[in-house]
C-alpha cells in the first residue's frame, strides 16, 4: 500500500460519486426504510439479523450492480485507464483501486440506505428487540464476501462487454445458474460432476454461510473457504482480464 | 513486463487453489462421529432380532450436506445417544458398486442424503430428504420412538392373528407423519388394554408402495383420513374413520374401539359383519 495507490484509491473513489451517484441512495434509502418498517400482524419481535438479511439481499447485489456498470471498459473507453498507465500505474493496481473504491461506494450506500433504517428501526419499535451480536456481525462479514464475489465478477465481464452489459450479463448468468441449479437437482442429482459444476457455475459459498448463520445451524467455515476460494478465483479471472485487454484502440 | 503485470494475477491464482484444496480437505476430513454403522443386511438382521427399528442413511462421499450432517449432526452427543439406544444404524454409499444401484431402486432414491426409518420387518415407516438441523433431527427421530412402530407388518401381523385366534386391527394411515397423533390415542391406557387383550395390530401406509394392494383390497376410505379396519380371518368385523373430534374426545375413539373388539353377537345389529375380503399374500 504505497501512497500513490492510497491516493489512486481516493480519487477512483471521489470519481464514483457523481451527481446521480449520490441521488441514487436516496432511493436505495426509501427501499431500506421499507424493509425495515414493513408492517405485519404476523411479526411479534423486531429481529434484527432478519431485517439485515432482507436489507442486504436487496442492497449489496442492487448497490453493486448499480456502481459497477461499465467499471473498466467505460474507462478504456474515455482513456482514464490510458492516463493512469502513462503514470506508470500498473493495470493490476488499477483495478484493484478501481475495486476497492467500488467496494467502499457499495458499503457507504449499504450503511446508509440499511444501516441508518435499521437503527431507526431498533430505537423507535415498540416490539422487543432481538439482537445477537453474533449473528449481525457475521451477516455483515459475510455480505461484504457477497459484494466483494460481484464486484470481481462485474470487473471481470466489464474488460470483455462494454458498458451496461456487464452487469446484463451477471443477471443472465444468475438465470442460467438457477435453472442449472433446478435441472441438477431434479434430474442429475446422483451425478458428483454435475453436483459440483452446480456448486460452481455460480459461486454460492457465502450464500450457503449466509443461510447456515441464519438457521443457525452450524459455523459456517467450510462454506466461508469455498466462497473465499471462488472469490480468489473471479479476482484471478479479472487481473487477467484487465492484463489482456486493448488500452489504445479500446476494448470494442 | 508481463510477468509483474501478472502478479496479482498469480497470487490470486494461488489464493484460489490453496482455499480450494483447503475447502476439499476439510470437506472430505473424516468426521468425529463414533456412531457403528452396519450395511443394510446386516442392521435388518441385527435389528429383527433386537426388534429395534433401522435407521438408514443413504449419502455419497461428495454431497455436501451429507458431510454436513456427518460434522454438525451425527458427532452431537444427544443425536449418538438418541441412536445408538433407540435405532440399528445402518449406512449405505449411494456410488458403492454393490449396493447403491440396489439400495437407490428399492427406496427409490430421488436425492440425497435421504434418511429412512424402517421398522424391524424392513418396512418403511418416514424419509427425511436433505440437512436436518440438529434439533430438528432430534425432534424428527424422537417421534419414531411410538407404538406404532413396534407393531408388526402387515403379513406377519396376519398369520399371527389366525395363530392366536385373535382379530386383525388394521390402522391405515394417510403417511408416516401421523404417526405421533394417532399414537396420542393408541397409547391411552384403555386402548393399549383392548388392543392387547383382543387384536393383534399392523398399520399400513398410504404412501408406502407395498402397503396399496393391501389398501385397496380393504377398500379403505379413498380420502385421506385415518381409519381401522378390523378382520377375523378374512371376515370383517368392522371398521371405523379416526374423526379429528376423537383426538378431543379420547371416549368416543374407546368406545368405537370397544364396539370392534366384542364378539359381533354381543353387540348385535351394532356393527354387523360388512363382507369378506379376499387378501392374497403375495403383493
Amino acid at each position: 500500500m504505497t501512497p500513490a495507490f492510497l491516493k489512486l484509491c481516493w480519487i477512483e473513489f471521489r470519481r464514483q460519486w457523481t451527481t446521480t451517484a449520490f441521488v441514487t441512495p436516496l432511493l436505495f434509502l426509501i427501499v431500506g426504510s421499507f424493509i425495515v418498517f414493513i408492517p405485519s400482524p404476523y411479526i411479534r419481535e423486531f429481529n434484527v439479523g432478519e431485517k439485515l438479511f432482507g436489507l442486504m439481499s436487496f442492497l449489496v447485489p442492487v448497490a453493486s450492480a448499480f456502481f459497477c456498470v461499465g467499471l473498466v471498459h467505460n474507462d478504456v473507453k474515455d482513456g482514464w485507464l490510458r492516463t493512469l498507465l502513462v503514470r506508470a500505474i500498473r493495470r493490476e493496481e488499477y483495478l484493484l483501486a478501481r475495486s476497492l473504491s467500488m467496494l467502499a461506494s457499495v458499503w457507504a450506500t449499504v450503511t446508509f440506505a440499511g444501516t441508518l433504517p435499521l437503527l431507526a428501526g431498533v430505537i423507535f419499535t415498540k416490539l422487543p428487540v432481538n439482537f445477537q451480536p453474533g449473528e449481525v456481525l457475521a451477516l455483515y462479514g459475510l455480505f461484504l464476501g457477497i459484494s466483494l464475489l460481484y464486484i470481481s465478477i462485474l470487473s471481470f465481464f466489464s474488460c470483455w462487454l462494454p458498458g451496461v452489459v456487464n452487469v446484463v450479463a451477471l443477471m443472465a448468468w444468475w438465470f442460467i445458474a438457477t435453472a442449472g441449479h433446478a435441472y441438477t437437482t431434479f434430474f442429475l442429482w446422483d451425478s458428483p460432476w454435475a453436483v459440483f459444476a452446480d456448486q460452481f457455475l455460480f459461486p454460492n459459498g457465502f450464500f450457503d454461510a449466509v443461510d447456515a448463520v441464519r438457521n443457525n445451524t452450524h459455523a459456517p467455515y467450510i462454506e466461508v473457504l469455498w466462497g473465499t476460494a471462488s472469490l480468489a478465483f473471479f479476482w484471478s479471472l479479472s487481473f487477467w482480464s484487465v492484463n489482456r485487454i486493448q488500452v489504445d484502440k479500446g476494448s470494442e | 513486463m508481463h510477468q509483474r503485470q501478472n502478479l496479482f494475477a498469480k497470487g490470486a491464482v494461488i489464493i484460489c487453489a490453496v482455499f480450494f484444496v483447503g475447502s476439499l480437505a476439510v470437506d472430505y476430513w473424516p468426521s468425529g462421529s463414533s456412531l457403528t454403522w452396519l450395511g443394510l443386511d446386516e442392521a435388518q438382521l441385527s435389528a429383527g432380532s433386537s426388534n429395534r427399528p433401522v435407521f438408514l442413511d443413504i449419502y455419497a462421499e461428495w454431497c455436501p450436506p451429507c458431510k454436513q450432517m456427518d460434522r454438525f449432526v451425527f458427532p452431537d452427543d444427544s443425536v449418538q445417544d438418541l441412536l445408538t439406544r433407540k435405532f440399528t444404524l445402518a449406512k449405505i454409499n449411494l456410488d458403492d458398486p454393490v449396493w447403491g444401484d440396489s439400495v437407490k431402486k428399492r427406496f427409490q432414491v430421488r436425492a440425497i442424503p435421504t434418511y429412512i426409518v424402517l421398522s424391524p420387518s424392513g418396512r418403511e415407516l418416514k424419509r427425511h430428504v436433505g440437512f436436518f438441523e440438529k434439533s430438528a433431527f432430534i425432534r424428527w427421530l424422537g417421534d419414531s420412538h411410538l407404538l406404532i412402530l413396534s407393531w408388526l407388518g402387515f403379513e406377519k401381523a396376519r398369520a399371527q392373528a389366525e395363530f392366536l385366534d385373535k382379530r386383525l386391527l388394521v390402522l391405515v394411515t394417510a403417511n408416516s407423519e401421523s404417526f405421533e397423533k394417532l399414537n396420542s390415542l393408541i397409547d391411552i391406557p384403555e386402548a393399549r388394554r383392548i388392543i392387547d387383550s383382543a387384536f393383534v395390530p399392523t398399520v399400513l401406509t398410504r404412501t408406502n408402495k407395498s402397503d396399496e394392494g393391501f389398501i385397496a383390497q380393504l377398500g379403505a376410505a379413498k380420502t385421506r383420513m385415518d381409519e381401522i379396519i378390523v378382520l377375523e380371518g378374512e371376515k370383517e368385523i368392522g371398521r371405523f374413520v379416526i374423526s379429528p373430534d376423537m383426538y378431543f374426545n379420547e371416549n368416543r375413539f374407546l368406545q368405537k374401539l370397544s364396539e370392534v373388539s366384542v364378539d359381533p353377537g354381543t353387540l348385535r345389529g351394532r356393527v354387523p359383519p360388512r363382507r369378506r375380503i379376499s387378501l392374497s399374500s403375495s403383493q
